[in-house]
Parts: C-alpha cells; sequence; structure tokens
C-alpha cells in the first residue's frame, strides 16, 4: 500500500512516515499543497493523509484535485468537537482532529485498506492508472 | 463581558432611580405637606369666624378703613411687604370657599357662606354633608375641607385650593420628566462609561482567548507526536511502565486540550438548539459507564424519569451530562446516584455521590482551574464546562456537601 502524508510539522512527518512503512509500506511525504499537486499528478497512492492547514495551496483546491485522482483522503484538522473543521468536507473519506494516537489512524487507514474499492485498485496494481 | 457591562449599566441606573425618585418623593411630599398646612390655617380661621369670613363678631381681622390697600391698625408689616399668605386680608378676600352648618337636632343644613361660582348651593349642601363625618382633608382632589362645632350645630368649611396647588402639580411635573431625562442621559453616560471602564478588560478577554486558543492549537501536534513517538518506541524496545505512564500523561493532555477548546474560548457561538432526549442521553451515558462503575466497586443507583426532552443541543447536553457521569466515577467512594426529572416545567438532573469532602460551600468546583481537595490532578475542568453549558441553557446550576454526600443539583 502506498501513501501519500502531508502535513507542515516535520517531526510529525517523519515519526508517522516511520509508523506507516513499518505497517502498510513505502510512505511518501509533503510539507505544502503544492507538493501535494506535484505528487499525486506524476505517481499513484493508495491513500492520502492530508493536514488541513497545507501551506502554499488552499486545502479546499488539493482535495478536490487528490480525490479528482480517485484518492480516498484522510484529513487531519486541529479544531475538536463541535468546531465547523471537524465536520467531514466532500470527498474526505474520513477526519482525524489533533491530538490523535497511532492506533486511531492506523485503524482509519486499515478501513480504506479493507474496502471493495482497494481491493480493486490491488487487483489492478495502481490506483488512479486506469485512465 | 457583554453581559457585565450590561448588568453594570443596568444596576447603575436602577441606584440613580431609586436615589432621584427618593429624592423627588421628598420634595414634593413636602411640598404638599406644606400646602395641606397652608389651607388648614385657612379653614382653621374661617372656623374661628364661625364658617364665614365676613362674620367678625368680635372686630379681630377686621377689614381696615379704606380696604386693604391700607396696613392694619398697629402696623402688621408682613401684610404689607410679605409674601401674600394664608394670614393677609387679600387672601381672605379670594378665597373660592361655602360654609354649610348642619343642626344636629334637626338636621337641617344652612348656608353660612358661599363664595364660589364652581357649585350651586344645593350642590354645596350635599357636599358638605357627605363630609360630615370627617374631620379634616382632601375632596374631590383640590379642595380642602374641616368640619367643626359652633354652638350646638356642625359647619362643614370646603376651600378651592386649585390655584394654591397648581406650582405643586407643576414642580410635580418637572420633577417627573426631568427623572425621565436624567435618566435617559445617565443611560447614554453610563453606556460610554461602561465601555471605557470594561475597555481594558475586555481587551484581557480578547487577548486570553487568543493566547488559549493559539496555546490550545498549538498543544495539538506536538501531543500527536509525543504519541506516536512513543509508538515508535514501544515497537522497538517493548512497553514499559514509563512508556505506559506516558501514554497516560498524553491521555490526560489530549482530554484538557479538548476541554478548552469546548469551553468556546476560541469564541464560538452557542449551538443550535432542537428537540433533546434527555432521558435517552442520560440512559445512554450511563450505560456506558455502567461496567466501569462496577470495576470500581461504585453503587451505581438510577432513577431516571422517561421522556424528558428540552430545547437544547444534543451534544451540549451529551457533554453535560457525560462530565456529571465522569465527575462521579472518578470521586464517589462507593455508592453514586441520579435522578432526573421534570418538575414545574423545569427539567431537574441530581447527582450525588459520597464523599469524604467536609460539609461546607463547594461552588469553587464551578471555577476554571480549580479543585477541590479530593481532587488531585484533576485538570478542574469538567464542572465549570458543565456550569457553561447549564448557563448557555439559561438554567441554574448548585453544588454542595452535606453529611458525606456531594450533590450537584442542575435545574434548566
Amino acid at each position: 500500500m502506498r501513501i501519500l502524508f502531508a502535513a507542515p510539522d516535520r517531526d510529525l512527518i517523519e515519526c508517522y512516515r516511520k509508523i506507516f512503512e513499518t505497517d502498510f509500506g513505502e510512505t511518501v511525504t509533503a510539507f505544502d499543497g503544492a507538493q501535494v499537486l506535484m505528487l499525486t499528478a506524476s505517481e499513484s497512492f493508495d491513500v492520502a493523509v492530508l493536514d488541513r492547514s497545507l501551506p502554499r495551496i488552499k486545502y479546499g483546491r488539493v482535495l478536490e484535485r487528490v480525490t479528482a485522482q480517485g484518492i480516498p483522503v484522510i484529513a487531519l484538522a486541529s479544531a475538536s468537537s463541535g468546531g465547523e473543521n471537524m465536520a467531514q468536507m466532500p470527498g474526505e473519506r474520513a477526519v482525524l482532529t489533533y491530538p490523535f494516537m497511532p492506533e486511531e489512524i492506523i485503524g482509519k487507514i486499515r478501513v480504506i485498506e479493507g474496502s471493495p474499492e482497494q481491493a480493486e485498485n490491488r487487483g489492478k496494481g495502481t490506483n488512479g492508472d486506469e485512465a | 463581558m457583554n453581559k457585565a457591562e450590561k448588568k453594570f449599566r443596568w444596576y447603575a441606573i436602577l441606584v440613580i432611580f431609586v436615589l432621584l425618585t427618593g429624592l423627588l418623593v421628598i420634595i414634593n411630599g413636602v411640598n404638599f405637606t406644606m400646602a395641606a398646612q397652608d389651607a388648614d390655617r385657612i379653614t382653621e380661621q374661617i372656623a374661628g369666624r364661625q364658617g364665614s369670613f365676613g362674620r367678625m363678631e368680635d372686630g379681630v381681622n377686621a377689614p381696615p378703613e379704606g380696604g386693604f390697600n391700607a396696613p392694619p391698625e398697629g402696623g402688621n408689616k408682613d401684610f404689607r411687604f410679605g409674601p401674600m399668605g394664608p394670614d393677609s386680608p387679600e387672601m381672605q378676600e379670594s378665597i373660592r370657599y361655602f360654609t354649610v352648618s348642619f343642626s344636629e337636632k334637626t338636621k337641617e343644613a344652612k348656608t353660612v357662606a358661599y363664595q364660589i361660582s364652581s357649585v350651586t348651593e344645593d350642590e354645596a349642601k350635599t357636599w358638605a354633608e357627605s363630609l360630615l363625618k370627617g374631620e379634616t382633608g382632601w375632596t374631590r382632589g383640590t379642595y380642602r375641607y374641616r368640619v367643626y362645632k359652633y354652638r350646638g350645630q356642625k359647619y362643614v368649611t370646603v376651600i378651592d385650593q386649585a390655584r394654591e396647588l397648581l406650582p405643586s402639580f407643576r414642580i410635580l411635573l418637572i420633577s417627573a420628566i426631568g427623572e425621565a431625562v436624567v435618566l435617559l442621559i445617565g443611560w447614554f453616560v453610563l453606556k460610554a462609561i461602561g465601555k471605557k471602564i470594561y475597555a481594558p478588560i475586555r481587551e484581557a478577554e480578547r487577548k486570553q482567548k487568543a493566547f488559549l486558543t493559539a496555546a490550545n492549537q498549538e498543544f495539538r501536534v506536538p501531543l500527536t507526536v509525543i504519541g506516536g513517538n512513543m509508538e515508535l518506541i514501544e515497537r522497538r524496545y517493548g512497553p514499559d511502565e514509563e512508556t505506559r505512564s506516558t501514554r497516560r500523561q498524553l491521555g490526560k493532555l489530549g482530554d484538557l486540550v479538548d476541554q478548552l477548546e469546548t469551553f468556546g474560548l476560541n469564541g464560538k457561538e452557542t449551538a443550535r438548539a432542537e428537540e433533546c432526549r434527555v432521558s435517552e442521553i442520560f440512559r445512554s451515558e450511563l450505560g456506558r459507564a455502567s461496567a466501569e462503575f462496577a470495576s470500581r466497586g461504585i453503587t451505581l443507583q438510577q432513577e431516571i424519569a422517561p421522556d424528558v426532552t428540552l430545547a437544547a443541543n444534543t451534544e451540549d447536553v451529551r457533554a453535560m451530562i457525560g462530565e456529571l457521569v465522569g465527575n462521579a466515577l472518578k470521586y464517589a467512594l462507593t455508592t453514586a446516584s441520579f435522578a432526573l426529572k421534570k418538575e414545574n416545567g423545569h427539567v431537574l438532573i441530581e447527582a450525588e455521590n459520597d464523599t469524604d469532602l467536609p460539609d461546607g460551600s463547594v461552588d469553587q468546583v464551578f471555577d476554571r482551574f480549580t479543585t477541590l481537595e479530593n481532587a488531585e490532578g484533576s485538570t478542574g475542568l469538567g464542572l465549570s464546562r458543565v456550569k457553561e453549558i447549564v448557563k448557555a441553557l439559561n438554567g441554574r446550576i448548585a453544588a454542595s456537601v452535606s453529611g458525606g454526600k456531594f450533590l450537584l443539583t442542575v435545574t434548566l
């Protein structure tokens, strides 16, 4: 399973890259919206974990482009319950609010990993290459 | 802060209103009392002359020769140079009055004096008869009367004091208008003053909110990183007491961060009200916690009335009940009981648990970051969060410790 993990905090990225690589396989990281768009345009991913506060390009635009490629998105938000940021935006498969424990995000990725859509993608060997 | 500012303005205007009204009541009261005293002096003089200024049998106070333009014999300077008071001869001439005598034997009414055009003689007699039971006082608003006896007859004298009372009524009217104007001006002045007084407090509150919101946001990612790194350490070296302890502390910090945010420290508006099923929420929260109560050896008692609903945001009510249950879970020694009922149109929630706290007031439990002596290690936010929610629902909350029982009462 190939994961794209994008967040502005380098420690966070480094820590979760190690966890994801142990649990799921190759994990590509990005620090801003522009990198995400560049990577998703040229490479394929099974899931994208995107921080909603990514700099440089508005999150809404990044989300639109990433979901258009058929990549399921897990959003990371800063606000807690009751806040507008907690609500799931169109295209997002799940939302996690900081702070979360590794098992929570691993659980979300596993749900996507086990979905029929992913099984189909795995059968084809890639994600987003159908077109 | 807006509420406190409004409260200050209302209290200040209330104090001004009470003081001003008190002062004006005293001034006008004294004024009307003096007017009544003046009127009584006139009726007394008429009574002394057996009902009429014209019947001066003993010659005392007789009009001086040459009319009222000349001073009386002996020169009473007050009449000439002083104000035209009730004793002055001119006043006697200008008084509108009538006197009716009633024979005590035959009850026959006889007009003794009639110097008034506003009533007929017959009306005067009827009017006087209706006053026989009294002694002195006001009648028909601006008329002063006196009842007295002379040679086996009862006399009733009625004088018209409308002219004399007119200045008093004017003062009363001016007082009322003046008070209204002062209150209106006072309202705007207080508004301006209030804004100035509360400006630094408002600014401090804004900064506090901004700081807490920023701090809250800044805590979130580091906590996630620490959690992730703990996971990596445990994977590499295996979990031990230190890593488990760190995880527990991480959990506490996570709760604190969530609680800080749900306080509305970032200025969120209260969520929209809806038909909230309180009974169901209560049962669900107690159901979720029942195993935890049992594992801690706490006997859980509940008396939840069915179908209790409330116009409120369900998440707020759930959070409030969750905090009440969580509080009992943390601090109950052996028993915890919960009651939900509807009383006089209000929703009443009672949460009680046994405690080793001494009897007394425990209102400080609702203050942010304040904990009681049995709550070491707590964030001190749980019950203050409950109070915030209760306040937002226009309800009341009270806490007390009595006879080894800690009781929280919420009325919504």
